[in-house]
């Protein structure tokens, strides 16, 4: 058991570092309510590894409260991976709603608590110092490995879907290794039912302390993840309100446009559409196309707007957008207050470096 | 208890009727108006209701089998029924607010909750009884053979809790519409139709807590007027099935060259110079889509701050309609495609004529459009 809880503070270490990251790094996550679900899971996958040691170990609680404890970790444990099942869905398919299969999910775990709470399926065996939770109802584990099989289904169906449609191939190969990790820990999980034994004890705290570390780790060193799967950008134009371009940089081929090279059907309709600049209320924001979304910011007081096209239409560009202007605001103030007769769009030269910034995940 | 038993079966092949009614109608209204995820709701709702829910009444009642378990199972399915067809009630009137989509934290709560519920229900000995042990099949019990559910405490407290929920949901989504929306006529339609939808599902609630004979006939008789009540309010009431908080703010017919050929405005805005702007927009967007192919078809969505803009292009004979609203959906697509196929059929040889951009557009000749308008978007004028 010593060894036992020397993984588990390891673990509970590297998750305060997590947490600490996180916080720290708020901004890169995309929103409050993102940072909030994140700090979540970790502190549920702490304390499911803290309840673990508790009511594994026959010496540390009575009968009563280890059974009491192992049903809420076996509650924590379905509750953390339904959310993490529904937030790689939303990395990979930003924007899809899969209803019903987020209500089988939730209805079957609703199934599961309701016979957690008002029967007694479970009963210790204690050997060794160990407890072991042997199930006495049936529909117990079959419910549980129906569930396990629903959410591996679900996860490894969504990768491969989408697989061809991920632009980072290196974020792509981590969340296959998360996957293949989470397979495991899946199977080991449910070989406990058949095989309650300490060597299955000892293989579930391993795996899942690895698989938990794994995941804090690619968050922590990829904020990204959250945004740039699947989200892929195009060309990204700075134009003067005039119509006169100030910068232009095509993500693809990862170098500035000239004015000359840039299509001239672009820039004549974004003449158009300038020339209503002043008017706020009709100012055009999105043009959101079948297989891609043209995203409009405007700047009143210093009088320029900014065109970014995209595949899909994502908030996260949008604010990326939002603080890219507040930047570039910041640097190029007085530039922009001065332009009267001649533009010299190489006074903008450095807007490359802000570009980088704020939205390097897309540079590839 | 002969007399009883009649009207209960005559009240089951009545609201089998009226249900198969409401049906046939719902599918017809759904080609017109009505989105398909909330038209399948709506349509399982009324199926549920009229049709599964009393078949299974009856045979958990009428029919008494031998040993009473199957009895039980009938009655244990019939409460999943009931349950089901609440959720899918609250559902339905979430979407009212909450255009084509289903709200995730409600839908979340109601799943678990009702898992909860199923399993509580299906897997413990959740329906005790009382009853005579016979072996054979009893058709029309008299009152010495029926056969005497009780449901346990933990069922009854989950449904209660159930309940609760949806009830206090039905009064948050009405709450909510009346603030959008500040129309009393339109909330006062909205309250009945979710009269008509909930009131029988408080008797069945009444039935299983109190186990009441009475509650049940009067049940069906309550299902019976709530199906005419449906049938009628969807035949006079077509708006009610609607996205409630849609609003249009100006219908603009373009030619190509940007001129303005009508302008309609359904009073809902107070800006009056709003149709001159977007004949330069309209231009600057013709010019960027020339870069990808068919962009007709590829045109999902343009947003300002404050608004959603349909647009349909007629290349063919040189002119886009622009409809600007609040909200986009499919039936006001449906609408400005039907729009746009009248108003290329009357004014053909206008149009035509006018595809030359030297001649001189007389804008005139399209006054009537007006008519056509307030004939395909009846439903938005107030």
């Amino acid at each position: 058991m010593i060894v036992y809880l020397i993984i588990i503070i390891i673990s509970f270490i590297i998750s305060v570092i997590g947490v600490i990251k996180v916080i720290i790094n708020r901004d890169k996550y995309g929103s409050k309510l993102r940072v909030i679900i994140i700090i979540t899971l970790f502190i549920i996958g702490d304390i499911s590894l803290i309840l673990s040691f508790i009511f594994t170990n026959s010496y540390t609680v009575d009968n009563d409260t280890a059974l009491i404890l192992y049903k809420i970790n076996a509650i924590s444990l379905i509750i953390l991976t339904i959310s993490i099942s529904h937030i790689v869905n939303l990395i990979l398919e930003p924007g899809n709603k899969p209803y019903l299969l987020l209500f089988i999910f939730t209805f079957l775990f609703g199934i599961i608590l309701s016979l957690l709470l008002t029967l007694n399926p479970i009963s210790i065996k204690q050997e060794g110092g160990i407890n072991y939770f042997i199930f006495t109802q049936p529909l117990m584990p079959i419910l549980f490995i129906l569930s396990s099989i629903l959410a591996l289904s679900f996860n490894w169906y969504f990768h491969l879907k989408n697989r061809s449609n991920i632009i980072n191939k290196r974020l792509s190969t981590l969340l296959e290794h998360y996957l293949i990790k989470f397979s495991l820990t899946v199977f080991i999980f449910n070989l406990y039912f058949f095989f309650p034994n300490i060597i299955i004890v000892y293989l579930q705290l391993i795996n899942f302390s690895i698989g938990f570390c794994f995941v804090i780790y690619i968050i922590i060193k990829n904020p990204s993840i959250f945004n740039a799967m699947s989200i892929r950008i195009y060309d990204f134009i700075i134009f003067h309100k005039s119509g006169v371009l100030l910068f232009s940089y095509n993500f693809e081929k990862k170098e500035e446009i000239d004015s000359s090279i840039l299509k001239g059907s672009i820039l004549i309709g974004i003449n158009h559409i300038l020339r209503n600049f002043s008017d706020k209320k009709n100012q055009l924001n999105l043009i959101k196309l079948k297989n891609r979304a043209l995203i409009l910011e405007y700047d009143e007081t210093l009088g320029y707007a900014i065109l970014v096209i995209v595949n899909i239409k994502s908030n996260y560009i949008q604010s990326s957008v939002k603080k890219f202007m507040e930047k570039f605001n910041l640097i190029y103030e007085d530039n922009l207050k001065n332009l009267k007769t001649l533009i010299d769009s190489s006074d903008f030269k450095n807007t490359k470096d802000i570009l980088y910034e704020f939205f390097s995940p897309f540079i590839l | 208890m002969i007399v009883l038993y009649v009207y209960l079966i005559i009240s089951y092949i009545i609201s089998l009727l009226i249900s198969i009614n409401v049906i046939i109608k719902l599918i017809n209204f759904n080609k017109k108006y009505v989105i398909k995820l909330i038209s399948l709701l709506n349509i399982i709702s009324v199926l549920n209701i009229g049709v599964i829910f009393p078949t299974f009444i009856i045979f958990s009642t009428v029919i008494i089998f031998p040993m009473g378990e199957i009895n039980i199972f009938l009655l244990k399915i019939l409460i999943f029924i009931g349950f089901l067809i609440m959720g899918l009630s609250f559902i339905i009137f979430f979407n009212e607010i909450n255009y084509n989509n289903i709200d995730f934290l409600p839908l979340l709560i109601y799943s678990i909750i009702f898992g909860i519920l199923f399993g509580t229900l299906m897997f413990t000995d959740s329906i005790s009884y009382e009853s005579s042990i016979k072996s054979t099949i009893i058709i029309f019990p008299n009152q010495n053979e029926i056969i005497d559910f009780s449901l346990s405490s933990y069922i009854k407290l989950q449904m209660l809790f159930f309940m609760c929920f949806i009830f206090l949901s039905y009064i948050y989504v009405l709450i909510k519409i009346y603030i959008i929306v500040k129309n009393q006529t339109i909330c006062t339609n909205f309250l009945v139709n979710s009269f008509y939808f909930f009131i029988p599902n408080i008797i069945f609630i009444s039935i299983l807590f109190f186990g009441l004979t009475i509650m049940l006939y009067l049940y069906f008789l309550l299902l019976i007027f709530s199906f005419l009540g449906i049938y009628f309010y969807l035949k006079e009431s077509p708006k009610s099935f609607l996205v409630l908080i849609n609003k249009i703010y100006y219908i603009n017919i373009y030619h190509r060259s940007g001129v303005l050929l009508y302008s309609y405005n359904f009073g809902t805005n107070d800006d009056e110079t709003e149709e001159k702007i977007w004949g330069n927009i309209l231009i600057g967007i013709n010019y960027i889509l020339s870069e990808f192919i068919d962009k007709q078809d590829q045109i999902d969505v343009l947003q300002t701050k404050n608004s959603e803009i349909v647009v349909r292009y007629s290349d063919k004979l040189g002119f886009a309609v622009i409809v600007i609203t609040n909200l986009k959906n499919k039936i006001l697509g449906n609408s400005v495609k039907n729009f746009t196929i009248e108003f290329e059929k009357r004014y053909k040889d206008e149009l035509t004529e006018i595809l030359d951009l030297n001649k001189i557009i007389n804008v005139s000749k399209f006054e009537d459009t007006k008519e056509i308008i307030e004939k395909n978007f009846s439903i938005y004028l107030s």
